[in-house]
C-alpha cells in the first residue's frame, strides 16, 4: 500500500521490480506461478492486487486454506481477464524464473519479506512511509547529481558498481 | 689447604642445591571442592589439568560462537552499501510498476503471505 502511494507521489521518478521470495510456500507457491504467469501476459499488477483483496486479506479475516488455493487463485486469473490456459502451460517455465529470483535475493541473506533494495541500499522489514521518502530522496539527489539518464541509471550506477553478494563482506569478517 | 677449600665449596654447594621444603606442603589440606583435595602431587596435578581442560573448552567453545555471531552480522546486508541486485529477468517478465526512465529502483523481496 505505502508503494503504491509513492508510486503516485513520484510519478516518474521511482518504480518499483518485484522479485519473488515464497516465505510460506505451503500457502501461496500456487499463487506466485500464476503471478509470474499473469507477468507474461501482462497483468502481473492486476493479479497481485487482486489475489492480495480477494483471496489473502479474505483468508486473514476467516483463516479459510480453500481461499488460497488452485480453484480460487484460478477464479482470480480468469476474472481478471488472464487466459488460464497459458498461465498453467508457463507454470513450469516460472518455477524456474521463481527460484531465480530466490537464488539471486539469498546472494544477499534476504530471508524474509517485504525485503527493500532503495537504488541497492538494503531495507529489511516494512517502514514506515516517512522513511520511505527520506531514502528516495536521497536517492534521487545522488542520481540527479550523476547526470546519467534514468533509463541507464540503475544498470549503470547500482548494478555495475555495487556489490553483488554479501561473500565479500563474509570474508573479510573471517579475515580480522 | 686448597682440598680444605674445595671440599668446603662443595658442601657449600650440595647444601644450596638441597630442595627446600614448598611453602605449598604446609599449607592445611582443603577437602573437596576446588582444585585442591587430598592425594599426592600427581593426583592433585592431574585435578587441576583435568580442570583447566574443562576451562579451556569452554572458553573456546564461547569465542567460537562469538566469532560466528560476528561473521553472521557482518554477512547481512549492510545499510549505507549499495548491492547491485540483478532485475534484468523481472523487467523482461514485467514484473515492475513505475516509469522506466525512473531515476529509483526499488527492489521489493515480496511474498502473498
Amino acid at each position: 500500500m505505502v508503494l503504491k502511494e509513492l508510486l503516485q507521489e513520484y510519478q516518474g521518478k521511482i518504480r518499483v521490480v518485484f522479485k519473488h521470495m515464497v516465505v510460506h510456500p505451503q500457502q501461496v507457491a500456487g499463487a506466485h506461478l500464476v503471478a509470474c504467469g499473469a507477468a507474461k501476459q501482462g497483468k502481473f499488477a492486476a493479479f497481485y492486487d487482486a489475489f492480495f483483496d480477494r483471496a489473502y486479506k479474505e483468508y486473514t479475516e476467516k483463516r479459510d486454506p480453500s481461499l488460497l488455493g488452485e480453484e480460487n487463485t484460478f477464479k482470480i486469473a480468469a476474472d481478471i481477464g488472464l487466459d488460464v490456459n497459458r498461465v498453467k502451460a508457463d507454470m513450469q517455465s516460472c518455477q524456474q524464473l521463481i527460484a531465480a529470483d530466490e537464488d539471486e535475493l539469498r546472494k544477499f541473506r534476504v530471508n524474509g519479506t517485504p525485503a527493500f533494495f532503495i537504488n541497492g541500499e538494503f531495507v529489511g522489514g516494512g517502514i514506515p512511509k516517512d522513511a520511505f521518502k527520506q531514502i528516495i530522496d536521497k536517492k534521487l539527489q545522488i542520481a540527479q547529481a550523476s547526470g546519467v539518464p534514468g533509463a541507464e541509471y540503475y544498470e549503470r550506477e547500482i548494478r555495475a558498481k555495487g556489490q553483488k553478494s554479501v561473500e565479500r563482506q563474509r570474508r573479510r569478517a573471517e579475515q580480522e | 689447604m686448597k682440598l680444605a677449600w674445595i671440599a668446603a665449596t662443595l658442601l657449600a654447594f650440595a647444601a644450596g642445591c638441597e630442595k627446600e621444603p614448598s611453602r605449598l606442603d604446609k599449607m592445611p589440606q582443603s577437602s573437596g571442592g576446588g582444585g585442591g583435595g587430598g592425594g599426592d602431587l600427581e593426583t592433585r596435578v592431574a585435578r587441576l589439568e583435568k580442570k583447566l581442560s574443562r576451562v579451556d573448552k569452554d572458553a573456546l567453545d564461547f569465542l567460537a560462537a562469538a566469532y560466528e555471531q560476528r561473521v553472521e552480522q557482518e554477512t547481512k546486508a549492510q545499510p549505507g552499501v549499495v548491492y547491485g541486485v540483478d532485475i534484468q529477468p523481472n523487467l523482461q517478465l514485467g514484473q515492475v510498476e513505475g516509469s522506466p526512465e525512473a531515476l529509483v529502483t526499488i527492489v521489493e523481496a515480496w511474498d502473498f503471505a
